[in-house]
């Protein structure tokens, strides 16, 4: 693994809600075939959670996320990724399947506030007042791709590639700068 | 703006999110076709003021192909469905036929 996520600073900015980039987190990408019964029990042994229901992320000590029909993504400690990532391959062995260390490819971000879903409508042309907490939203913030679920009516995590994590921290602060505020939501 | 719901992971997802794939239903004239047939599988596209059959790619979403109807002229969508077939579902031309009646596309009425 890389040190150089460590070097990195944390990010962080306080407008009218605060935005905070979580550093070293690990994720792991899975790629299989939800229907098949082999597939869950791995995941379970492995991970230990259960799979996600379409487009909704399991918030526990390991958030796993719903990606696309055939794809999932483990959030878990930084450290921790590469013993999960094993065994998840010893457990799928002999099945069509992907597991992928994907920590150091993208970034996660935490806006905390009451004004989070104006942050998003701000940037996301998405119907976010329909939006449920722990229902996991894959779309674009402004130009880049991203995802975005709300832990609860004051905190939104999102996720992007770690190349455009720049992009999307600029993002953030300007969407989120004193006075900004639209008060829509 | 046109949106279109995709069938794999229910988004109703905004035209900014797709990708277009251009027509679709086209069948591939590979070796061993005509001349004929392979210019017709390059170069011969519908244009159609009205009806049309299309294929997206939900690009910043699941990243699946789909395939919608929909009016050209009014945007009105007359439905989305699997990648996984070589004609538009029955329910779909059902429904475009209310709409549209007269409707023509290819061989399909």
């Amino acid at each position: 693994m890389s040190d150089q996520v460590n070097e990195r600073e944390m990010r962080s900015f306080s407008g009218y809600v605060r935005v905070c980039e979580k550093m070293t987190t690990g994720m792991l990408s899975i790629r299989g075939d939800f229907s098949s019964s082999e597939f869950k029990t791995a995941l379970f042994k492995a991970v230990g959670t259960r799979l996600p229901n379409e487009k909704k992320v399991i918030l526990a000590q390991n958030n796993i996320a719903w990606m696309s029909p055939d794809e999932l993504l483990v959030f878990c400690d930084y450290a921790a990724v590469y013993k999960i990532s094993k065994n998840l391959k010893m457990e799928l062995k002999g099945q069509h399947h992907l597991v992928v260390n994907v920590s150091d490819a993208r970034a996660l971000f935490e806006v905390s506030g009451s004004a989070v879903r104006e942050i998003v409508a701000k940037l996301a042309p998405v119907n976010i007042k329909a939006l449920e907490i722990g229902e996991i939203r894959r779309t674009r913030f402004s130009q880049i791709a991203a995802a975005f679920w709300l832990t609860s009516e004051a905190n939104l995590s999102i996720i992007c590639f770690s190349s455009v994590a720049d992009y999307m921290f600029n993002l953030l602060k300007t969407s989120s700068a004193q006075n900004s505020e639209v008060g829509s939501f | 703006m046109l949106i279109l719901k995709c069938p794999y992971c229910g988004i109703e997802a905004d035209e900014t999110e797709l990708s277009p794939g251009g027509e679709a239903h086209l069948k591939r004239y590979g070796p061993g076709s005509s001349d004929e047939e392979l210019e017709g599988y390059l170069f011969s596209r519908e244009n159609p003021k009205g009806v049309h059959f299309e294929r997206w790619r939900h690009v910043y979403g699941c990243g699946k192909w789909f395939h919608a109807a929909r009016c050209t002229a009014t945007l009105e969508v007359f439905g989305t469905y699997s990648a996984q077939t070589f004609e538009p579902p029955k329910e779909i031309i059902k429904i475009i036929k209310v709409k549209r009646p007269g409707w023509k596309w290819r061989d399909l009425s």
